[in-house]
């Protein structure tokens, strides 16, 4: 004869439930933190190709000044993503000490928020302040102001 | 029998539904892990072409070498006849770039004006025999043009006056080049001292060759007394004196930058011949340069040729200033 | 009672298992495509320090005697018509060594024009590039007295040029054959180095 005196079927019924629900919820969690990190990983990835990239055209933009006369055109049209990992970014300057032609480019991302700096040297020119969406880019001479220009393309 | 807990039935569809949670869960992580893989196409997209650096490259290259062909039309044509040549050679480099690049979907060519309006007229203003360096004008305060880029300043200096002491800045024929308007003034002076160079214990007469940069700093250069024995040859683009280099000279280096130049006391230098090219017209000058051993005669100074580079993602366009430093 | 489902159970049991392994199956076969296993090899070398090496040396004149250093069959002390397993003697070759390492191969191989076709001369070949190649180029525009030495005592700048000889002889043709024509030619150096 089985011996069914301490087991009790609703018990076992609603244990086995909700331990399999706990599983699964700490699974579903857990997942789902380490798709969050994987996806800062990557858009801090890409964002600091991306801003060393530019940060090599603002440099080489700056040696288009090199001449005596002041350039008629200089201007380097760069096609950059416009979503990075999902996620649309701004790119902005920061003058640190203009007179020694220390800029930081700094790009930081919407969605996850992640946020990364790129320093650049300039030689000849500015860098004007600007803020603007991450996307294709124009980097231009500007000669009136004696500066290097992130536009929008 | 009892003791089956949960019913057969739900618990193999629970197993069932867990296993469909699972699997879309990896599924998911799946999906965001191939997305970082675009980052490898962005970063092998960079090389020098798209970035604009082959632009600065190629300015730079062509910039040397029509430089050299300038240098060398200088000096073997007779003035007068150097500028079709000259013209020629930049023509014809001109279509070889652009037939080089447009097989890579690139516009590069090298152009000069087509009327002869691209070469930049100087004046060489030069004294041919040693007289004081304020001829012709005669006056202390001699401004000898204004405003001017001055390149192959070379001064021979014979003598210099014995009967004015001249052993300090503030009495000594200085020779100044003074930025326009606001900024910094370069200075040379020319003097006459006595120290003992060859630790015999006497005095020898030397000559100190100073220069005074805009913040007021001295250096110097000192050598033998200079008399009719012995001159003394400045080439203040080399930055050397009679050959060697001298620390004073190779401060000051007047190419590049737009200066007027001005001598003062000239008269206690008492022998000097020099020349140098600047890139304004005798007739500009501002001093009448009437002769016969100091004048000015007109010279090419150089020659601006159009640079343009076109690509993809590259527009540049500028004009290029051949002025070599190297020649007289 | 349910002795008859038993069968029912196992296959759902079956099914639930199957799921989760295709779901991992899945997951494994696409992880191939991230970053770190993508087998790409860091360049070995910067290529900025490969295109400053060709700037200086263009502008002191090293690059362009190394590069007319031919003496009508291949260049100066090559096996052959060009260097294979190690640079020019000369202050290029020197440049370049240093720069690269002796970890690093290197091609360099010069492009020039003639009447009617591109043509490729070269002047360093170890190979074809491996893995992670980087390359950079520069142009140098030849003259006529770069090619040919002038006599003793040129008098003339007609002297400069060069005679018809010496034009036949040198690997890349003379564009400019006008009797004041001083452009000879106008070449590409590039330099594609990679990790021995």
């Amino acid at each position: 004869m089985i011996d069914d005196r301490a087991a009790s079927t609703a018990i076992s019924y609603v244990l086995i439930i909700s331990l399999a629900l706990v599983l699964t919820t700490g699974l579903i969690l857990g997942t789902e933190s380490l798709i969050q990190n994987e996806r800062e990983d990557s858009v801090r990835q890409q964002l600091e190709v991306v801003g060393q990239q530019l940060a090599g055209t603002v440099m080489t933009v700056d040696q288009f000044n090199g001449t005596e006369a002041p350039p008629e055109a200089a201007a380097v049209t760069r096609q950059f993503p416009g979503r990075v990992a999902g996620s649309q970014y701004r790119v902005g300057v920061i003058a640190d000490d203009p007179d020694s032609g220390r800029y930081t480019l700094y790009l930081d991302a919407v969605d996850p928020d992640v946020n990364v700096t790129v320093p650049v040297q300039q030689v000849d020119a500015g860098l004007r302040p600007t803020r603007v969406n991450g996307g294709p880019l124009r980097v231009e001479y500007v000669d009136a102001s004696q500066e290097v220009v992130i536009r929008d393309a | 029998m009892a003791v089956v807990g949960l019913a057969g039935r739900e618990r193999a569809q629970l197993l069932l539904a867990g296993a469909f949670v699972l699997a879309v869960a990896l599924i998911g992580l799946t999906i965001v892990l191939t997305s970082s893989s675009y980052t490898t196409t962005l970063a092998n997209q960079e090389n020098g072409v798209v970035r604009g650096s082959d632009a600065v490259t190629v300015r730079k290259s062509l910039d040397h070498e029509l430089t050299r062909q300038f240098e060398f039309v200088f000096r073997n044509y007779s003035a007068g006849n150097r500028r079709t040549p000259f013209e020629t050679v930049v023509a014809q480099t001109g279509n070889e770039t652009t037939t080089h690049y447009a097989r890579r979907g690139r516009l590069v060519n090298v152009t000069m004006d087509a009327s002869g309006a691209g070469f930049i007229e100087g004046a060489r203003i030069k004294q041919s025999e040693d007289l004081n360096l304020d001829s012709p004008s005669n006056v202390p305060n001699w401004v000898v043009a204004e405003d001017v880029e001055v390149r192959n300043a070379t001064l021979i200096i014979g003598d210099i006056s014995d009967a004015i002491p001249t052993s300090s800045p503030s009495t000594a024929t200085r020779m100044f080049f003074e930025t326009p308007g606001a900024g910094g003034d370069w200075s040379l002076a020319f003097m006459e001292q006595s120290k003992d160079i060859d630790g015999d214990g006497s005095l020898e007469t030397v000559w100190n060759i100073s220069s005074i940069s805009p913040s007021g700093k001295l250096r110097s250069c000192v050598r033998e007394e200079v008399n009719s024995n012995y001159e003394a040859k400045l080439d203040l683009d080399a930055g050397t004196l009679n050959g060697d280099r001298c620390g004073a000279l190779l401060a000051l280096s007047p190419e590049g930058n737009r200066y007027d130049v001005r001598i003062v006391r000239g008269a206690r230098t008492t022998a000097a011949r020099y020349w140098l090219i600047v890139d304004k017209q005798p007739g500009s000058l501002g001093t009448l340069f009437a002769g016969p051993f100091t004048d000015a005669e007109p010279v090419l100074y150089g020659a601006r040729v159009r640079y343009r580079y076109h690509s993809a993602t590259v527009t540049y366009e500028t004009n290029v200033d051949i002025a070599p430093q190297e020649l007289s | 009672m349910m002795g008859d489902r038993g069968q029912l159970f196992a296959l759902e049991g079956v099914l639930a298992a199957l799921v989760v392994l295709a779901g991992i199956a899945f997951a494994l076969q696409a992880t191939v495509l991230t970053p770190t296993t993508s087998g790409a090899t860091a360049a070995p070398v910067d290529a900025s320090s490969i295109d400053s090496v060709l700037t200086s040396t263009a502008e002191n004149g090293d690059l362009r005697s190394a590069i007319t250093d031919w003496d009508g069959s291949g260049f100066k002390d090559a096996e052959g018509e060009w260097y294979t397993g190690r640079y020019p003697t000369g202050a290029f070759g020197t440049a370049l060594n240093q720069t690269l390492g002796p970890s690093v191969t290197a091609n360099v191989v010069i492009y020039h024009r003639s009447s009617d076709s591109r043509k490729r001369t070269r002047l360093v070949y170890n190979g074809a590039p491996g893995d992670g190649a980087v390359r950079a180029s520069t142009q140098v525009t030849l003259y006529d007295r770069d090619v040919c030495s002038p006599g003793p005592s040129p008098s003339s700048p007609s002297d400069y040029l060069c005679t018809s000889p010496e034009r036949s002889d040198f690997y890349a043709a003379d564009l400019d054959t006008s009797p004041d024509g001083h452009l000879y030619n106008v070449v590409e150096v590039e330099v594609v180095a990679w990790r021995s």
